[in-house]
């Protein structure tokens, strides 16, 4: 610190200069530990840790301990992101609902409910409920005289104030006050619908009336909380705001809740390592699936790499999943295959695929996507054009052939983020770090004296991976550091090849003569993602991977239900974060396919064939392919899909003909909002 | 005067997004002007362009409608939607004569509670700066924009402009955004007149000199507008006075 309090910051700076910098703020990047309490755990339930004291996992069951039945997700595991923790969240909730497949649903009993009244005829006889909150709301909005003002509204044949409206006791009351008054449309004026709807939904359902006879108004995150010096005018907007939910609940007819059965089987596109693990997830949870391949192998990326940085063997897991699949009587493998056509939505997809030039034609409830990703295909650094420049897998496949010597690479050059984090292609590869490392402990451990330089931006070893960059610091691979500005030249003669970098230690370009020059080549999507996209309307992300609902909270979903996504596809990833998340995509897909049906809201569109003129603007406009033309006597008409409709209500702001209207928000129900203050 | 006047503003907030925004506020007790007036749907996208008519001819100052950020709509492109009809409906109000920035769209994220009181208070102060909305002599106007924005030809354009815009036309055109503009806006402006036209045949029999100076236009340019109402049927010759034609709605 110095004597102003700012604090002075010590550092190396790149060439080797020391540096002392002023700053206002110094803001500590800290580190994950596992939580004390976790491994005590560990010791109490028998499972291993890592030396770290993290819960160790095998390279290839990245969700299980080392006690059978026992299964760990998130940070407890290693250091990770908040996808990767819900990832293998999914993951290991997959692998347990496996486990106990056998006995799913033997313990639920059913909720029953009173048949729900016809109201359809009935004159709207609407109870209000109106919440003081404690005090939350009481003391600033005039609660007592909200209710007066509710008792003169047109249809108003009840209405009272409560300490409480969630309570426990008040749902009794408002059950009671629905019986007594024979009510047919319930208002509440509390907090927020997004937190409490459900709860008076349910009430008024078991008192016999239907959910959606009910509406809801914020008198208090919108109003008593945020005017609270301004009691008077918060009155009056809360009655305002009772009165607009009494004019919009006047309107509301019954909507029928709707459930649609669903195939219980998952079509998995993609036979790689990421697809055949979410087809053996979906297996082993009892579900059917199709794996869709289009190559004459199973195995994908993986067939190209053979050990792991902490010396496993990629081809033993390769070998023993492929004979899974193969013995697996739930899975149904087909190779040289495509996908040609996919119809419908969740529970009811029909997909056509094409083998060899013959169809078939494919029934299931779910999609998982899971095609892969490639590796570069170098333009740079005389790749292609020169024998003794290879890419990383290429190393890596004549290392194991032993078409390459080892003893016989004196210098070996390696390049790194090739193809990756450049102007065309922001993104990291999050592989080629570790696999650089790998490769060049693999020529090490045979010829300790050969020299190998990786040439590099940033190294990202991370996680446990970090012990192997420095294993290999210290077996004497070099590391030196380029940037943008000072990328190696790579020239090719006679001699063979030459490679020019800058050395910012010591201020001047070196020349290396490598007997080999190694490109780690990123990964990048595969080309057929679009057209596949464009059939499962499901997006891609800018550098043309599937993107998912949600970066952080839905990584293997996507927003259309039904579908998931998992491996290469959705962005590079080493295997077992292609593991967690084929896991994770399996378990996400057995929840529909267990529950047998999917529940769909009835806040749906739906479409007033007379007005339809099938002109297809809502078809074209729907983001979930919710609403389709279908011919009906030889006549277009637009016709929503249910199951898949969100309830936006984007078709029905949009319709040339006002032939669409939104179940819960109809256009006569806005309308009444709208007009509900006009002065009279 | 100004001081007195407590604007009453309709606010159309989206579910997921910017009413969840609002009980943000609430529950960091962020305090703002109490003139709004909550209307909840879903998607922004549900704004239909005739709520916006429809709100001030009930009589409010101004409408607030909020979405999720661009990019961020839980119905994926909803809030897109909304920012082109929004654009269109504010230069259809300048062209019914009402201040455009009485409509006023934004975009709030459940977690900015800040920003959304923010906005409301700001707009409260810009509506209540703008005076009360009279409608009166407005109506007319009022009433032949929510024609328009009834109109299929404009509810095909607004509907369309994304892809108009994104993908081009069904022959693989693609305008400019200025050409798509010039588009729309001449497409608004053509079906309002038209529209107001009607309107104002329905009062009472008109001829084309006498409605060209109520609208303030030339004579040859509304008779194109009586010639296609007369052929869609919402306008007929009522009669002549010596010898200038006469025309009345129906």
């Amino acid at each position: 610190m110095d004597s102003t309090g700012n604090l002075l910051l010590k550092y190396l700076g790149e060439n080797d200069k020391s540096e002392t910098r002023e700053f206002d703020l110094v803001v500590l990047s800290v580190g994950f530990q596992p939580s004390p309490e976790a491994i005590k755990l560990a010791k109490k339930i028998g499972i291993q840790l890592n030396k770290y004291g993290f819960c160790y996992t095998d390279t290839f069951s990245p969700v299980e301990t080392s006690r059978p039945g026992i299964f760990v997700a998130g940070a407890f595991q290693g250091p990770k992101d908040i996808p990767e923790t819900v990832m293998q969240a999914s993951g290991a909730g997959a692998k347990a609902a496996s486990l106990l497949s056998p006995a799913r649903n033997t313990l639920i009993s059913e909720k029953t409910y009173p048949p729900e009244k016809e109201v359809g005829g009935e004159e709207p006889k609407i109870g209000v409920f109106i919440c003081h909150c404690g005090i939350n709301i009481g003391a600033v909005v005039d609660v007592p005289k909200v209710v007066e003002y509710a008792r003169t509204l047109p249809n108003v044949a009840y209405a009272e104030d409560n300490l409480y409206t969630c309570s426990q006791d008040t749902q009794e009351r408002i059950k009671a006050m629905i019986g007594e008054h024979n009510l047919n449309r319930v208002v509440v004026a509390s907090c927020s619908p997004r937190t409490h709807e459900p709860l008076f939904q349910e009430t008024i359902r078991e008192a016999g009336l239907n959910r959606y006879l009910f509406e809801m108004t914020n008198i208090r995150d919108q109003c008593s909380w945020v005017h609270k010096d301004r009691p008077e005018e918060a009155t009056q907007k809360a009655k305002d705001l009772v009165k607009m939910a009494i004019d919009k609940v006047r309107l509301f007819q019954p909507l029928k809740e709707l459930t649609v059965p669903i195939t219980p089987k998952g079509l998995v596109i993609g036979g790689g390592i990421a697809g055949m693990t979410a087809a053996l997830g979906l297996a082993n949870q009892g579900f059917e699936c199709f794996l869709i391949e289009k190559s004459d192998l199973l195995g994908g990326n993986v067939r190209q790499v053979h050990y792991t940085l902490d010396g496993n063997s990629v081809s033993k897991f390769l070998e023993e999943t492929i004979q899974k699949i193969e013995q697996n009587k739930l899975i149904h493998v087909y190779k040289n295959a495509q996908i040609k056509e996919v119809t419908g939505y969740i529970g009811n997809f029909r997909s056509t695929i094409d083998i060899k030039g013959e169809e078939e034609i494919l029934e299931h409830g779910v999609i998982i996507v899971a095609t892969g990703g490639h590796e570069y295909r170098p333009s740079e650094y005389l790749y292609g054009k020169h024998e003794r420049v290879i890419t990383q897998l290429e190393l890596e496949r004549k290392l194991v052939t032993h078409s390459l010597k080892p003893e016989e690479l004196d210098n070996v050059v390696m390049i790194q983020c090739v193809g990756s984090r450049t102007e065309e292609r922001l993104y990291c590869s999050k592989v080629c770090c570790s696999q650089a490392v790998k490769n060049a402990l693999k020529i090490k451990e045979i010829n300790p004296f050969s020299n190998i330089y990786i040439l590099y931006k940033d190294m990202r070893t991370y996680g446990f991976k970090e012990e192997f960059y420095q294993k290999a610091r210290n077996q004497g691979v070099i590391f030196l550091r380029y940037t943008d500005e000072s990328k190696p030249e790579v020239t090719s003669s006679n001699n063979g090849i030459e490679a020019k970098i800058f050395d910012p230690v010591l201020g001047e370009d070196c020349l290396a003569k490598p007997d080999l020059l190694v490109l780690s080549a990123g990964i990048v999507p595969n080309e057929d993602n679009e057209a596949l996209a464009k059939m499962l309307k499901v997006p891609l992300n800018e550098d043309g991977f599937f993107l998912e609902a949600h970066v952080k909270l839905r990584p293997v979903d996507f927003a259309t239900e039904g579908i998931f996504v998992c491996g290469l596809a959705h962005s590079p990833k080493p295997v077992e974060e292609s593991l967690s998340q084929a896991l994770a995509a399996a378990g996400k897909a057995a929840i529909p396919l267990s529950k047998g049906f999917v529940s769909v809201e009835p806040i749906v569109s739906s479409v007033n064939e007379e007005k339809c003129i099938g002109c297809g603007l809502c078809e074209s406009i729907c983001a979930f392919s919710a609403i389709r033309l279908v011919s009906k006597n030889g006549v277009n008409k637009a016709e929503t899909i249910p199951a898949s409709c969100k309830g936006c209500g984007l078709c029905a702001a949009s319709c040339p003909q006002q032939a669409i209207t939104m179940g819960h928000f109809t256009d006569e129900e806005l309308a009444a909002q709208i007009g509900a203050l006009v002065p009279a | 005067m100004a001081d007195n006047f407590a604007p009453r503003i309709v606010a159309f907030l989206c579910n997921w997004c910017s009413y969840a925004g609002a009980d943000m506020a609430g529950i960091s007790r962020i305090q703002y002007l109490p003139n709004i007036r909550v209307i909840r749907v879903m998607c922004s996208g549900r704004v239909d362009p005739i709520f916006v008519f429809q709100s001030f001819l009930c009589g409010f100052d101004a409408v607030l409608v909020l979405g999720c950020h661009l990019g961020d709509c839980h119905y994926l492109v909803g809030n897109y939607h909304t920012e082109k009809k929004m654009n269109r409906v504010r230069k259809l109000l300048g062209i019914v004569g009402i201040e455009p920035e009485r409509l006023l769209l934004d975009w709030v994220s459940a977690a900015e509670g800040a920003r959304f009181a923010q906005i409301v208070s700001s707009f409260t102060k810009k509506v209540k700066s703008l005076g009360p909305f009279r409608k009166d002599g407005l109506e007319q106007g009022l009433e032949a924009a929510k024609a328009t924005v009834q109109s299929e030809r404009i509810r095909w354009l607004l509907g369309k402009e994304l892809e108009l815009l994104q993908e081009g036309n069904v022959f693989g055109e693609k305008l400019s955004s200025s050409e798509i503009d010039l588009l729309i806006d001449t497409a608004l402006k053509d079906e309002y007149l038209k529209n107001l036209v009607s309107l104002i045949l329905k009062e009472k029999p008109l001829s084309c000199k006498e409605i060209a100076s109520l609208v303030g236009l030339s004579p040859m340019a509304i008779s194109s507008y009586l010639i296609d109402l007369e052929e869609s049927g919402e306008v007929s010759l009522h009669g002549f006075e010596g010898k200038t034609p006469k025309y009345i709605a129906g």
